[in-house]
């Protein structure tokens, strides 16, 4: 290994990890290049994966990654010249860590599965790409997350959704307006303070449990928890329903505690926004009519108290072709449930 | 390039004779392993921040002190809180003091505790006062080591409103007093920063300019045993804290991993939990408690030192009959 020039492993290092998802840009490529002149990494290919592990890898997981990657690139580098690229067509498309990723789609799903082509037989046994990446990598093995919006993401963007009023408590040190006092009185008697802006937003999220929505429960519980614990939402209310909200809903995930969706809506007004979270048939992929009735039903009765209302739909947007939830779209503003979707549907319901 | 000045070694001996009056007074015991070692010389060459991450009780916070102690640099600490802002680490100005001392200029004018003489409303140098972060820019002859303890714990911007700070053009403004405080690009501080993971994860810009060390909890007996000895060695006073007797430290080394192997807990114990209880074996009663007791028993003496979830307090394997 000691003849190994680290500068071209280097660079191959770095263009594979981003690939992988790294989050590495020139400067991290340049600090690398940097630390070798300072003499680390250059005795041979172990100290520079020492390296790089120090400097671009951010989790344990990223950790194991590298030396995964270390291990097959200097495999390759030792046999280039006998057979190029053989690794690289191997598996060209997939993700990161594709034993860590669980199939999205839920088993009872698969055969409704109309545009995926009649695998080859040697590709078969490949793991599929399934349609939620793993993203930020960057957790630790106890806390690992699936999901298509990591949990940070999403009390980001509850924050967007506010409705700020200053009436909370009467400590916020209003500088301007003592000074303003002071000259006023021609004395300084007291501070004056003003009152703390509180978020009155009020959330009413409704939340497809169970059945095809089961792949999604941990997703939808982070949802609920983030916008109940960690954001200032003023007001979150939570209903569970299965497939449709139909007279009643439930208020826990586990569809016990009947509410009447009558009483959840005469206490919101106008003010009130309303987030459905539910794959509209598009899990499984067929049309009813039932289905599209109940749910138009529904959505009308809701939008007779607010019009901030939007869906997100955990399903991917090419799959609600042909499906209710397509038909379900032209009704109410339906957005995939991806990073760029959730911000779609805060902006929606703000 | 030069060769870098300041090189952690991971060995407390070699202390300066001059040190930064800032710079901690109380032996560090610490043993790094060779990696974390040069993921801090990586980071002081780099003037990178350098982030820790692994269990509780693993001796995260300790690094810093450690490094700072060892190069004999000065050394703040910065603990972050769930309200912390990154304003609060450069500076805060009290304003309405210095209006109150206006008004009571004649009466009794405050007190500046660093110099012991009466605030002059007339200086506005005189309110406002350096956070842990602004100390270590002002540090100009000498890097500091700044410790952000538990940056987790902060809002979800804290870490991206920090990234600005710690980033050219290093320095910052202040408003009041019209100083600029700027950092010396020779002697840019030396940054540990401790994450325990408890919420989310920081985010990806943060993270690329931050080296990753993984503290791991010493495995092998001989790490835990080396530890312990340190632990003793450095201690200042040898005689209510004399080293325990080496074949109990053997059997609750032994004993301790064992705990740590049972995938049923919800909490592993740390190396400060060990140390803890070791202690509470050797110390708590006027005889320390008997090897041959601990070799056999099925119960865990002093378990409240071990165990710090109740599920795990009340594990079956452990609980006392």
């Amino acid at each position: 290994m000691s003849n190994v020039n680290p500068h071209p492993l280097l660079t191959r290092l770095f263009y594979r990890l981003r690939r992988d998802g790294f989050a590495l840009g020139i400067n991290e490529y340049l600090a690398a290049l940097q630390a070798m002149e300072g003499g680390w990494g250059v005795q041979d290919a172990n100290a520079l994966k020492k390296l790089l592990r120090s400097l671009w890898c951010h989790s344990l997981a990223q950790q194991d990654h590298l030396e995964v990657i270390f291990r097959s690139i200097s495999a390759e580098e030792s046999q280039e010249d006998a057979k190029p690229r053989e690794f690289q067509s191997e598996s060209p498309e997939s993700s990161s860590s594709p034993k860590n990723t669980p199939p999205v789609s839920p088993g009872e799903q698969v055969p409704s599965m109309v545009d995926s082509p009649t695998p080859v037989p040697e590709l078969s046994l490949l793991p599929v790409k399934s349609s939620i990446n793993v993203l930020e990598q960057t957790e630790d093995r106890d806390f690992q997350g699936y999901y298509p919006i990591s949990r940070r993401y999403l009390v980001y963007s509850w924050r967007y959704l506010r409705r700020m009023v200053a009436d909370g408590r009467e400590d916020v040190l209003d500088v301007e307006g003592t000074i303003a006092n002071v000259c006023e009185q021609g004395f300084f008697l007291k501070p004056k303070y003003s009152r703390r802006e509180q978020n009155h937003a009020d959330l009413l999220l409704l939340l497809d449990q169970e059945g095809s929505m089961t792949p999604f429960h941990r997703f939808t519980r982070d949802l609920v928890e983030t916008a109940q614990h960690d954001s200032n939402i003023e007001r979150v209310r939570v209903g569970y329903f299965h497939n449709v909200p139909p007279e009643y809903v439930y208020k826990d995930p586990y569809l016990t505690e009947k509410v009447k969706f009558e009483w959840i809506l005469a206490e919101s007004d106008g003010d009130t926004s309303v987030l459905i979270v539910s794959d509209g048939g598009a899990a499984r992929g067929d049309r009813r009519s039932e289905r599209f009735s109940a749910t138009a039903e529904v959505l009308w009765h809701i939008k007779q108290h607010t019009k901030l209302i939007a869906w997100l739909n955990p399903v991917p947007s090419q799959r609600w072709q042909g499906s209710t939830a397509q038909f379900i779209a032209h009704l109410v503003p339906m957005y995939p449930l991806d990073p760029h979707g959730l911000n779609q549907a805060i902006a929606q319901i703000r | 390039m030069n060769p870098p000045k300041y090189i952690f070694h991971g060995d407390s001996k070699n202390r300066p004779k001059q040190c930064h009056p800032d710079s901690p007074t109380e032996l560090e015991p610490y043993i790094a392993d060779s990696e974390l070692i040069e993921a801090v010389n990586l980071a002081i060459f780099l003037q990178r921040p350098l982030l820790i991450e692994g269990e509780s009780g693993c001796g995260k916070t300790r690094l810093a002190v450690a490094v700072a102690y060892e190069l004999g640099l000065p050394f703040y600490r910065w603990d972050i809180r769930s309200t912390t802002k990154v304003q609060e680490g450069l500076y805060e100005y009290d304003a309405i003091l210095r209006l109150h001392d206006v008004q009571t200029k004649d009466l009794t004018p405050s007190i500046n505790p660093k110099t012991g003489q009466p605030r002059n409303p007339q200086e506005p140098k005189d309110y406002r006062e350096l956070g842990s972060l602004g100390k270590a820019f002002k540090s100009h002859n000498y890097p500091a080591v700044l410790l952000i303890d538990e940056i987790d714990k902060a809002d979800v911007d804290f870490p991206n409103d920090l990234l600005s700070i710690l980033d050219k053009p290093w320095k910052f403004f202040i408003r009041e007093t019209g100083e600029t405080i700027e950092a010396n690009q020779e002697q840019l501080p030396i940054i540990i920063i401790t994450s325990n993971k408890e919420k989310g994860s920081l985010p990806s810009p943060f993270l690329r300019r931050c080296l990753y060390h993984y503290v791991r909890f010493p495995s092998q007996p001989e790490e835990l045993e080396k530890i312990v000895k340190v632990h003793y060695q450095q201690k200042q006073k040898p005689e209510t804290m004399a080293m325990p007797k080496s074949d109990l430290v053997t059997t609750a080394v032994a004993k301790f991993l064992k705990i740590r192997e049972d995938k049923s807990l919800f909490k592993l114990p740390g190396t400060s939990e060990f140390l803890d209880w070791l202690a509470a074996l050797h110390h708590f009663k006027s005889e320390p408690y008997p090897v041959t007791e601990l070799q056999q028993d099925k119960t865990i003496p002093y378990r409240d030192l071990v165990f710090k979830l109740r599920q795990d307090w009340q594990n079956p394997n452990y609980a006392g009959s």
